[in-house]
């Protein structure tokens, strides 16, 4: 697999897929049995100290050293980086919230993944690698972390991220690689992943229905209860509305085409072939 | 915050404690001495093992010297230095794999071996410095007990027991490299110790004892002016190869 400069990446797969591990290997913690890892042409096992000045990590494990205070840890992550920014750290801090003169033991969990992102931004490294950088973060963070991720990648940086949240990989991420059992299952831009995925719409009806009362021609999939239902289908999004048109629809919403359905569709596959 | 800041945040406390109780207990020891001295032969009876009557023959025989060569080194600095050596040392890699901060650390642009370098030097000094400081404090507070100590007997005396010393902080160092739980690395120092004082009790097996290098003759024989060369390059050997492990081992390292 191939990450593009001045791009988001993601890189998805179930718990022990190896994400992490990858992600580790990457930056030097664990060291591959086999295989090449090569950073703007640095070999990333033979000379991992220059990779890793190239690097702003940020790891899914939020144990930190906790009597350290917030800015202490931010000035320690990323002093031995070639040219690290603290005002803009502490600015960042700030801005997420996370109290500066805090002690790290003190920070919740969210907090705590905010300055694990504060510090790899802060870092000023070209390359940011983090692992689960949406976990434990609430939506209005969420929504300021994707807006600094979108802005470091306009300035030219790249960003690997590994991540289960995959409306966040959807909205951020230009290019999206699938991870099963330490092998690439798929990889490429996220609207070619896209093509061929089922569509999915999310129905409310008026009043409480049951599977009995839903169609199922061309193969359209309910699943739901009373008056909240979601149906998928293979056909074009036009056949699929004229099968519901009869239907006491209240709302009607379109969430199809998402990498949630790919997820599904490529670990089912791969568990059906295990079992 | 530098790494080395870092580390001492943590150890500057068991530092303070560790100089602290050893320079009380060698004060104590030291006025303490008139007492000892005068009651010497109800004293001897009550000691027991044979390798213990053997250091108060010491005392009875050459007075001053070999009773402050028990008190600070063989008793205060091994007993002392050695639970300093097992607090200090034992986190240098262990800790942090304990803690689950190793990948945080590891994937900062800095080398392992500058990280366990620095902290090995910072561990190895922390537990040394108290040495020469009570060391030093034992030459000025002596008069008060009517005796005299020289600097060249103290100094080489404290240089030697700091050999031993950083030989042990180096052997906890390469079994922190090798372990995921601090405590570990702590109790197997203390356990080989114990062990070690253990065969120094027994008289027919106290050659095999690490005390027995540290024990109050060799001290008689470097106020003698006979160094003894041979162990203290041992020290310093077996110190070179632990550390050269340690840093083998932490490298090839996965956290």
């Amino acid at each position: 697999m191939d990450v593009a400069a001045g791009t988001i990446h993601g890189f998805v797969g179930p718990n022990g897929a190896g994400k992490s591990t990858f992600l580790k290997c990457l930056v030097g913690v664990v060291h591959p049995d086999s295989g090449d890892i090569t950073v703007d042409g640095l070999d990333a096992r033979r000379e991992s100290l220059k990779v890793r000045t190239r690097i702003g990590y940020a790891p899914a494990e939020t144990t930190l050293y906790h009597r350290m205070e917030s800015r202490e840890l931010l000035d320690f992550a990323i002093r031995y980086h070639p040219s690290p920014d603290l005002a803009r750290g502490l600015a960042l801090l700030d801005q997420l919230e996370v109290p500066a003169n805090r002690r790290v033991g003190a920070l919740s969990h969210g907090m705590k993944r905010k300055l694990l992102l504060v510090q790899a931004i802060a870092s000023n490294a070209p390359i940011m690698v983090l692992d689960e950088p949406m976990e434990a973060l609430d939506p209005e963070a969420r929504r300021i972390v994707e807006g600094l991720m979108r802005d470091e990648v306009s300035a030219g940086r790249t960003i690997f991220m590994s991540s289960h949240d995959l409306y966040s990989t959807q909205r951020l991420c230009s290019r999206v690689t699938f991870l099963h059992h330490g092998r690439v299952l798929r990889d490429g831009p996220v609207h070619e992943l896209l093509t061929g995925i089922p569509g999915r719409l999310h129905v409310q009806f008026r009043s409480a229905m049951r599977q009995d009362d839903l169609p199922t021609n061309d193969g359209l999939q309910w699943t739901g209860a009373n008056t909240n239902w979601q149906v998928r289908f293979q056909c074009s999004l036009e056949q699929a509305m004229a099968h519901l048109s009869t239907l006491p629809m209240a709302s009607i919403r379109d969430d199809g085409g998402h990498l949630e359905d790919l997820f599904d569709q490529l670990y089912q596959v791969e568990q059906g072939v295990e079992s | 915050m530098t790494l080395l800041r870092q580390w001492m945040r943590d150890a500057w406390w068991i530092f303070l404690g560790y100089i602290v109780i050893l320079e009380a207990a060698l004060v104590a020891a030291i006025l303490y001495w008139p007492n000892f001295r005068d009651n010497m032969p109800a004293i001897a009876k009550l000691v027991p093992f044979d390798s213990l009557q053997r250091l108060m023959e010491s005392v009875e025989i050459a007075g001053y010297w070999p009773y402050l060569a028990v008190q600070q080194w063989f008793k205060g600095c091994s007993l002392f230095g050695l639970a300093a050596a097992a607090f200090l040392t034992s986190g240098v890699v262990a800790r942090d794999a304990d803690q689950k901060t190793a990948e945080f650390l590891l994937s900062r642009p800095i080398s392992r071996r500058r990280v366990l370098l620095t902290r090995w030097v910072a561990a190895a000094s922390l537990v040394i410095i108290p040495v020469y400081v009570t060391s030093i404090t034992a030459i000025w507070i002596s008069p008060a007990v009517d005796e005299t100590l020289r600097w060249s007997d103290v100094l080489l005396s404290s240089t030697y027991m700091s050999l031993f010393l950083l030989m042990l902080v180096t052997f906890t160092a390469m079994i922190s490299a090798m372990s995921n739980h601090q405590l570990k690395a702590g109790i197997i120092l203390i356990g080989v110790i114990l062990l070690n004082f253990a065969f120094y009790l027994i008289q027919e097996i106290d050659a095999i004892s690490l005390f027995k290098t540290i024990d109050v003759w060799v001290f008689m024989d470097i106020q003698a002016g006979n160094l003894p060369w041979i162990t203290a390059g041992c020290f310093a050997g077996a110190t070179i190869i632990m550390l050269l492990i340690a840093l083998g081992v932490y490298s090839r390292r996965d956290f």
